[in-house]
């Protein structure tokens, strides 16, 4: 596999506050990977380290093999698009495009053309707005058109949609969705239910420290919750059930949820549990209308790892 | 990476912001208002020594068109100079907290093209602005007195010329260092009244930036160049510089 980002041991200390502990990490090339933590977990600061615009205390930083420096970004190799985009509010979308292509050294009928393109797949082609004048989330993808003029080989987007409404929210989404594999996405977020959304890779941090780096599919494996549930047809079936199920000596918990009328089943072994447990159902009289492994979520695995910390 | 590109936008940036008009406003105003004053002070002095009653006399020189220079760099020299401050000591700081300086320091563009296009954009309209306010002063001179000639008087006006220069170099540093607004335009007035201040000190003054607005009041005043002149000068261009390459390397390791 080959990595386009990597970084090694990277610290970044503010006196004595440590902000990011010894992270290192491998980004995959034409991945969505996500930075997941809590507000103050260190994901801003990582960000800004890797664009060159706050300077690691310690650790190595290599965008495509090439160490980078403080104070020296990749031109084109990196696009970078803040939590809250601020641009010049007296430019249109337009000129701001124009600009930033200028400042790219594009210009000419190739450079209109990737702006037309670009604007067109931000959704922002007819828009003869100012920026200042702009909905954040007209903002928020603008600010990833004008980071792809370059063409780069990664984008960054530090929690793209904390600000946006659903509407925009959604939107944006869908275009980070639409960008998977022409590009390395790495976005930060504390939405756990965008990560899970969007990415393929995850990076979890906790008080500046990495406490899980894994592809969401590993992640949610090694995090087996062993819970089942199990609808029946009414709740007297659903208590009968619930009674007969408390009795087994592999069953660990059964709790009845009754906004869902149903039963969470947490069990020792799961596999065991999926061949007795329809079976004890059957030998009893209780039709089941639903039975399925409950999927552990992103928010209870990353609960249980902050909680273990 | 292309500084051309932002030197245009910085440049249309101060067009946009109405920057540029106001430093050409009040830059044209103190032209215009130098002569004007310069005639008819007297004749108001002379209408207010009236409504003093009897026996009180105020003796008015009469005016000549040297007094019209004079009052203009009076008010270029202190309000314009504020002026001038007041628009330049937010320049790095408002790119810091808005986020801009983040956003163009992403595009590959070094920290060092980012200050040069800044100062080369600020010191070209205070350029245009000095050129507008010589050349309306020198003309509304000549329409009001029928004289304007005097021994070195380009040089007065270069002479305040780098003086600005000077104050935007200064402005810039300040700004580069303060994390707001409010501590860019204090910082930036400590700076100037400091600057002020040292002009005061014995023997001191004749070595420092302050020396050029004495040596402008000589030159208006028709007095020969005083010796040495050449120093202050010199020290001043070196002191911008020092400001700027000061400027840059805090800069540069500034995180944003």
């Amino acid at each position: 596999m080959s990595y386009i980002l990597e970084t090694g041991q990277l610290c970044k200390k503010f006196g004595a506050f440590t902000a990011v502990n010894n992270i290192t990490v491998k980004v995959p090339a034409l991945s969505v990977y996500g930075i997941l933590g809590a507000n103050g977990a260190g994901k801003t600061t990582t960000l800004k380290m890797l664009c060159g615009l706050s300077r690691p205390t310690s650790g190595s930083i290599r965008i495509d093999g090439e160490e980078l420096q403080f104070g020296k970004t990749h031109d084109s190799r990196l696009g970078f698009v803040p939590d809250v985009p601020q641009y010049y509010k007296w430019m249109k979308p337009r000129e701001l495009m124009l600009f930033v292509g200028n400042l790219h050294h594009k210009q000419g009928p190739s450079l209109t053309s990737r702006i037309d393109e670009l604007l067109h797949k931000v959704g922002l082609e007819g828009c003869n707005q100012k920026i200042g004048s702009l909905s954040r989330g007209m903002k928020q993808r603008l600010g990833i058109a004008q980071a792809l003029i370059s063409e780069p080989t990664i984008l960054v987007l530090d929690e793209p949609t904390s600000a946006l409404d659903p509407i925009g929210r959604s939107e944006v989404m869908d275009l980070i969705r639409s960008l998977a594999g022409e590009l390395t996405v790495l976005l930060s977020s504390h939405n756990l239910h965008d990560v899970e959304e969007i990415c393929d890779r995850i990076l979890m941090m906790d008080q500046g420290r990495v406490i899980a780096d894994d592809s969401l599919l590993s992640i949610k494996s090694q995090f087996a919750l062993n819970t089942l549930e199990l609808q029946t047809e009414d709740m007297y079936l659903l208590q009968s059930a619930a009674s007969l199920l408390s009795g087994h000596s592999e069953v660990l918990e059964v709790e009845i949820l009754e906004d869902k009328q149903s039963l969470s089943i947490s069990v020792v072994n799961l596999r065991a549990a999926q061949i007795y447990i329809p079976s004890m159902m059957s030998s009893a009289g209780i039709p089941l209308s639903l039975f399925k492994v409950t999927e552990p979520t992103l928010e209870q695995f990353f609960l249980k790892m902050v909680t273990a910390r | 990476m292309n500084v051309k590109v932002l030197f245009r936008k910085d440049l249309k940036e101060l067009i946009v912001s109405k920057k540029m008009l106001i430093l050409l406003g009040v830059f044209v105003f103190f032209a215009l208002s130098g002569p004007l004053s310069a005639k008819f002070e007297p004749e108001l002095m002379k209408a207010y020594s009236s409504k003093l009653g009897p026996g009180s006399i105020i003796n008015v020189p009469a005016p000549v068109y040297t007094d019209a220079y004079k009052d203009t760099f009076n008010n270029l020299k202190q309000a314009g100079i504020i002026v001038v401050i007041l628009l330049v000591c937010s320049t790095i700081v408002d790119e810091k907290r808005n986020g801009t300086a983040a956003f163009l320091l992403t595009k590959g563009l070094s920290r060092s093209s980012f200050l040069l296009s800044k100062i080369a954009s600020r010191v070209l309209i205070f350029t245009l602005a000095c050129g507008a306010a010589s050349f309306v002063c020198i003309l509304y001179t000549f329409i009001i007195f029928g004289e304007f000639s005097i021994p070195n008087l380009y040089l007065a006006f270069l002479l305040y010329w780098i003086y600005g220069v000077f104050i935007i170099c200064v402005s810039i540093l300040v700004s580069v260092l303060a994390r707001t607004f409010t501590q860019a335009f204090f910082a930036g007035f400590v700076a100037y009244f400091v600057i002020s201040l040292l002009n005061m000190v014995p023997y001191l003054n004749r070595y420092l930036p302050g020396r050029l607005n004495t040596i402008m009041s000589d030159i208006l005043s028709e007095k020969t160049l005083p010796d040495h002149w050449t120093i202050p000068l010199g020290i001043t261009l070196l002191l911008s510089i020092l400001s700027v390459l000061l400027s840059q390397r805090i800069f540069k390791e500034q995180e944003l």
